[in-house]
């Protein structure tokens, strides 16, 4: 009981933090679903001001392609540090965290861009949409780095082979907030 | 159990305001449940009074136009969010561990977390009604009802954050539930012997995590509308207000079934123990909530029949609502075939257990019309639909709950309630409530429309009306004489042993009340009726386990505590978690943080300041303390 891990009366395996950030994520599913949804309705009824067609791809796929890195520094992190190589663990979780940093500095340049060309969250219903979806994501990474930040940082002493589990809990959240973004890309970005 | 277990010197204070503040004990924070819930059930009961006053008789002038409709909006609110979901989780929070042989919740200090969440979150709510008015637009919130344009107060803020926050509450004792009902089963308890309550908790924590972000981001979205310019529910910019219908219901259905699951899992563990019988088709029961669940997320347009939506899309909602009926129905049939036969003693928890049975049919015959759209758009925003839904949340969820205190009360304070004053309770409860909500199924079919202050003399209304009131307040004096019971009780009741109803699951094995470490030692469960077992075949012992303490290394580092007397076998360490401050302070940030968004922008910084303290101390302080543990 005075552990992590599973009663001897479980079935299932699993240490009791991971299972909590499993469940804690496929609740967070939903959310993002209703965003989503949210944005499909009401992106194509705008009535006038900018539409869809006012989004360039250039900073959204670069920065997909830093999600995406950063996600394959994520899982190197916790490789590192089931090899008990603990400090290029460190080294890969803060590049991590570097990378979800360049991707909120991108998407802060890609909103001032926007907000410069008269798109904005109150001009009409794309405006509100698009803020809403991207905007929630963005949060989500900042919460991220500061998760990664904090594990990589305030942690670094406790993290062994053994004690994997902050690296993965925080990794698991990570590469789901990089499978929204890629669900976003694809609706918001490439299907227009 | 057959070896006491001696609580060594507590290196903190178990007694006293403090040690209520940092508790991380899941029967403590079930109980902070249960009375914050009570405190909550007495202002939505007043509201509800108020507003039966108002409505006894035509052309009254007690409670008119938009006090009512905040009235209105604050009874439905307050007793969904602030007295029956509470109440349910406050009673899985104190007996599921105790059910399934678990010394504490998953995550303790997360649990604690959830109870001051859930208080300060309707406090903030009903501050509402001091800092300048209370929400006036319904418990759903229909947009653009909520806008700005139309509702210019803060009322609708403050509903939309103190949902928010209520939201987040039970996320994680969802979460925790779970987590602990998957992980922490004692050994032997398969999910095929899991006791019922169980079962269904577990069932309704999904349904929680899987509606509740629907809400969440609708009242986001809402929140951005009033205050960002943003035009998601506005019309006139292209904005859809059936987008809010949707995202509202797509959470406001299952929630329906987040209210009423649990209660059938404790009507399902109070009848076999009434009846002396074991539940008639355990599993039966156990995948019917299962299907309840999954079916209980496809239906959520049937609250939308008269907004215009495709024939189609009608049919197909209305068919899923139709069948929610079966698994209902296969519960209601286990039920009468578990009394059936049974040698039923007529205690106080088997008399409210059985009238949910009764009433909760009521209830869900008339969903069965609802569900029918032809019928549907006769009946929709008539009484017809406010007596529906009390007759499965009042006569199903509060029945079951009111039965779960008579029925547990022994065990968490070691005293029975008294049974003459339970069976005067009862007699009023169920007469009061009969009288209070059938009347209004005719008043619906009569054509008179909910959520209106008033209504005009000569509709031939009046007698129903004033019988309702008269129902409504006999059914509020039931509850006087329950609350009288309970503080009579507390200081005079009959002593109660540990198993005082001849009971068949774990808690029973515990004293009244229990122990903080629950139990001495953990049992090891044979059947689906480990209790029984031990009384009836001969096994008056459950076979004892030693705790595995040393399972890897990991666990000394995390722990850091393991002792002198590590791999002894005669020797059992609990180890329970320490108190923790944290959890509160983290709770108050976000409230504080929330308030300022309402209200002064000073608020902001202090609440985030508030919840970086707690969040940083919370994650720095180790889980359980060096001097905190018990020895045998």
């Amino acid at each position: 009981m005075a552990s992590h891990h599973p009663a001897a009366g479980s079935e299932i395996a699993v240490d009791s933090r991971k299972l909590g950030i499993w469940v804690f994520l496929a609740s967070e599913v939903i959310f993002f679903a209703s965003l989503i949804v949210a944005y499909l309705v009401l992106h194509n009824r705008v009535t006038s001001g900018p539409t869809v067609h006012k989004l360039s791809l250039t900073i959204p796929t670069i920065n997909t392609m830093i999600l995406l890195t950063s996600s394959v520094a994520m899982v190197l992190a916790l490789a590192h540090l089931r090899d008990g190589n603990r400090r290029a663990s460190i080294a890969w979780l803060l590049t991590t965290a570097w990378l979800g940093i360049c991707f909120l500095i991108l998407k802060g340049v890609e909103y001032s861009h926007h907000l410069h060309e008269g798109l904005t969250p109150s001009v009409n219903v794309f405006g509100s949409a698009y803020y809403a979806v991207t905007g929630f994501h963005a949060a989500h990474v900042a919460v991220g780095v500061i998760w990664i930040l904090s594990v990589a940082l305030g942690l670094r002493h406790r993290l062994s082979p053994q004690n994997d589990v902050p690296v993965e809990a925080a990794g698991l959240y990570w590469h789901f907030v990089d499978l929204v973004w890629v669900a976003i890309f694809v609706v918001v970005y490439l299907m227009r | 159990m057959t070896s006491p277990t001696v609580a060594l010197p507590r290196a903190h204070a178990e007694r006293g305001l403090l040690s209520w503040l940092t508790t991380v004990d899941h029967k403590r924070v079930g109980i902070l449940y249960m009375l914050g819930a009570a405190f909550f059930a007495l202002i939505g009961g007043l509201e509800a009074m108020l507003i039966r006053t108002q409505l006894a008789v035509p052309n009254s002038q007690v409670l008119v136009g938009d006090a009512y409709n905040q009235v209105l909006t604050m009874h439905g609110t307050t007793m969904v969010f602030l007295v029956v979901m509470p109440l349910l989780a406050g009673l899985g929070n104190y007996v599921i561990p105790l059910m399934i042989g678990a010394r504490d919740m998953a995550y303790p200090r997360l649990n604690a977390f959830g109870v001051w969440m859930f208080m300060l979150g309707g406090i903030f709510l009903n501050l509402s009604f001091i800092l300048g008015g209370a929400p006036d637009a319904g418990w759903f919130g229909y947009a653009p009802l909520t806008a700005k344009t139309f509702s210019r107060g803060t009322g609708i803020d403050f509903w939309i954050w103190g949902l928010q926050l209520l939201g987040i509450s039970s996320i994680t004792s969802s979460i925790n539930f779970v987590t602990t009902i998957l992980l922490l089963r004692a050994p032997g308890l398969t999910m095929n012997r899991l006791p019922l309550f169980a079962w269904t908790t577990l069932v309704t924590s999904f349904l929680i995590l899987f509606a509740m972000p629907s809400i969440s981001a609708a009242l986001f979205l809402l929140f951005l509308d009033r205050h960002l310019g943003t035009h998601f529910f506005n019309p006139a910019a292209g904005g859809d207000p059936l987008l809010w219908q949707h995202l509202f219901w797509f959470f406001g259905h299952p929630e329906v079934y987040i209210m009423i699951l649990p209660a059938m899992g404790i009507v399902s563990e109070v009848l076999p123990v009434f009846s002396r019988k074991p539940i008639f088709g355990y599993t039966a029961v156990a995948y019917s909530s299962v299907a309840i669940g999954f079916i209980g997320f496809t239906v959520w347009a049937h609250h939308m029949f008269a907004v215009g939506l495709p024939d189609v899309v009608n049919a197909f909602f209305s068919a899923g609502s139709l069948l929610v009926a079966v698994p209902t129905a296969v519960k209601v049939f286990n039920w009468i075939s578990t009394i059936w036969g049974g040698t039923v003693r007529y205690r106080a928890p088997f008399l409210f257990a059985a009238a949910f049975v009764a009433l909760f049919v009521i209830g869900g015959l008339g969903g069965l019309f609802l569900a029918s759209v032809p019928v549907d758009w006769q009946l929709t925003d008539t009484y017809f639909v406010v007596a529906h839904f009390h007759y499965t949340l009042f006569g199903g969820s509060m029945f079951a709950i009111v039965a779960a205190i008579y029925y547990w009360f022994p065990k968490i304070t070691g005293r029975f309630l008294d049974e003459r004053l339970g069976r005067l309770h009862f007699a009023l409860q169920f007469i009061g409530f009969n009288l209070a909500f059938f009347p209004m199924h005719l008043l619906g079919l009569m054509g008179m429309p909910r959520r209106v202050y008033t209504y005009a003399a000569g509709l031939g209304w009046e007698s129903l009306n004033l019988l309702a009131t008269v129902g409504a307040f006999i059914l509020a004096l039931s509850f006087v004489v329950f609350f009288a019971n309970i503080a009579r009780s507390l200081v005079a009741g009959e002593r109660a042993p540990n198993d005082p109803w001849d009971g068949h699951t774990l808690e029973w094995l515990t004293p009244s009340p229990p122990p903080p470490y629950n139990f001495a030692r953990i049992p090891v469960v044979q059947s689906r009726r480990p209790v029984w077992d031990t009384k009836y075949t001969g096994n008056p012992h459950p076979r004892p386990v030693v705790e595995v303490l040393s399972g890897n290394g990991n666990k000394g580092d995390h722990n850091g505590h393991m002792g002198d007397h590590e791999g002894d076998s005669e020797e059992e360490h609990i180890h329970l978690p320490a108190p923790s401050l944290w959890p509160l302070v983290l709770a108050a940030g976000l409230t504080v943080f929330a308030l300022g968004l309402v209200t002064h922008w000073i608020f902001v910084p202090v609440g985030l300041f508030l919840f970086a303290l707690g969040m940083a101390r919370w994650v720095q302080q180790p889980l359980f303390s060096e001097t905190h543990k018990t020895s045998s």
